[in-house]
């Protein structure tokens, strides 16, 4: 995903235009190192606004701007990729809530014209943690990667604390609480 | 007009051209000399375009469409030439009102709707030490066709079937190479076959074609005919190359091969028709296509040194 995401700066840069997306999943984790593993997708949660080559504030990521979408879609015949590759599948959370202070904590790289705003590791637990209590079972991925993140206590109760916040439900919070207790003992385990 | 730099790769393809467009204006007896005789059909609407295109790559050029716009001009179809210049660069589109506004000045009055002049200036007489047109070589068939039966659709599509040894072709392939549209193709080629100067099929829709030996006769060419060539789409080519050279001068590596696809993609048909073999762009990904694309490209040079 390294390189598809660096191809859309480059053409976003040849067409003198920037554009500043935040993402979260498994593209935030690998392009930081937190995990290895290969990645299908680029979720994007948020959009970012420029102003003199800086981004200054996180807007709603719909609709992603034409440039954008036009270096997407030419990268995607490019790189013989899904032609949904980056997509704002996520964005629901935008709306649903995200984590506290989440703008500040972001780490930006700049790939010619796209400036990608990596969620931090403390809010990838958030999200991780969500994702898999949504799809249970320690073989999910999700449930790797929170694993991977290796998570200290105060983190996972911080980030159990802000899952239970998205949904209300008897039945997802049991779930959120037990995934949360098999990662401490995993965590545990491990260490 | 400022001699443009080119890449390699993209310098090489016009270096190609150009020989090329001089190898045929020679062929028909203008100033240019060359060693080399066009060996195919000469198409005098790609000619004109290409050697306006080129005319600052290669000054002579300049000339010779002087001597073209008095002496030629009365040979070219008005319809068929702004057809084909539509999507040519706007420096081409420029040089073709010149070239009307001369051909009027010529006598030509046929070009008033592509010349800005307002009104017919005093004639222009060709100098007395200018060449005379050469028609009796056989690329210059569907120059002679044209003197003879007149400038439009039947000449022209009589040439191309000529041009394809008596092989059946469908109205589509005709229209396509002719650049004509279908509709007056099929008119011209059925009032054709109607006169016996063409066989129509039986089968639906009717392919059509000329007889190479009754024709060779009368002609005097004796076979094969010079085999067609579709430089209309190769002009359209040749455009594409130069204008991603400039749109993609000093940009990325990626940039440079994901715009090449672009014009691989758009001109696939010009590499078919001319029957020049490239690889296929899907079957390479990344920035793996741009060496691709530049084999492609250099073919495609070879293909105008060798068909000139």
């Amino acid at each position: 995903m390294h390189a598809a995401l660096a191809a859309v700066g480059e053409l976003l840069e040849h067409e003198n235009e920037e554009c500043a997306v935040v993402v979260l999943g498994g593209t935030a984790l690998t392009l930081q190192g937190l995990v290895s593993r290969v990645t299908r997708d680029v979720d994007v949660v948020a959009m970012g606004e420029i102003t003199d080559g800086k981004v200054t504030a996180i807007i709603p990521p719909d609709p992603l701007p034409d440039s954008l979408i036009r270096a997407v879609s030419r990268v995607a015949r490019d790189f013989g990729l899904p032609r949904d590759w980056l997509n704002t599948v996520v964005a629901a959370q935008w709306r649903t809530g995200m984590p506290d202070g989440f703008e500040e904590r972001l780490h930006w790289r700049t790939m010619g014209g796209l400036h990608l705003g990596l969620l931090d590791r403390m809010d990838l637990i958030f999200f991780k943690l969500f994702a898999a209590a949504d799809q249970a079972g320690p073989q999910s991925k999700h449930y790797q990667d929170l694993i991977a993140l290796e998570p200290t206590v105060a983190e996972l109760d911080a980030a159990t604390k802000w899952v239970l916040l998205q949904d209300a439900s008897t039945a997802f919070s049991a779930i959120v609480r037990e995934v949360a207790d098999h990662a401490r003992t995993d965590l545990r385990r491990s260490r | 007009m400022p001699e443009r730099i080119y890449g390699e790769v993209a310098e090489k393809a016009v270096r190609a051209a150009a020989h090329a467009v001089w190898v045929q204006w020679a062929t028909l007896g203008s100033m240019a000399s060359a060693a080399k005789r066009a060996t195919s059909i000469i198409d005098p609407e790609a000619l004109t375009l290409f050697s306006l295109m080129l005319r600052s790559h290669e000054r002579r050029l300049a000339e010779i469409i002087s001597w073209w716009a008095v002496s030629g001009a009365a040979t070219l179809s008005v319809q068929r030439i702004r057809n084909m210049s539509r999507n040519l660069p706007a420096e081409v589109r420029q040089g073709l009102v010149e070239f009307a506004d001369a051909a009027i000045r010529g006598g030509d009055l046929r070009w008033r709707s592509i010349s800005k002049a307002r009104k017919k200036a005093g004639a222009e007489i060709p100098s007395t030490d200018a060449p005379d047109l050469r028609l009796d070589r056989p690329p210059a068939l569907m120059l002679r066709l044209r003197l003879g039966i007149g400038v439009g659709v039947k000449a022209d599509a009589l040439t191309y079937l000529l041009a394809s040894q008596g092989e059946w072709q469908s109205v589509k392939s005709i229209a396509t190479a002719t650049v004509y549209s279908p509709r007056a193709v099929k008119r011209a080629v059925d009032e054709m076959a109607a006169a016996g100067l063409l066989k129509a099929s039986a089968s639906q829709p009717a392919e059509y074609r000329a007889d190479i030996t009754t024709w060779g006769r009368l002609l005097h060419i004796k076979p094969p005919v010079p085999r067609w060539r579709f430089w209309n789409s190769a002009l359209e080519l040749l455009t594409a190359i130069v204008e991603w050279d400039s749109r993609t001068s000093g940009a990325t590596r990626y940039v440079r091969s994901s715009m090449a696809r672009d014009v691989a993609e758009t001109h696939r048909e010009a590499f078919r028709l001319n029957r020049i073999g490239v690889p296929d762009p899907s079957f390479v990904q990344e920035d793996d296509y741009l060496e691709q694309f530049e084999q492609s490209v250099l073919s495609f040079a070879g293909w105008l040194g060798e068909i000139a």
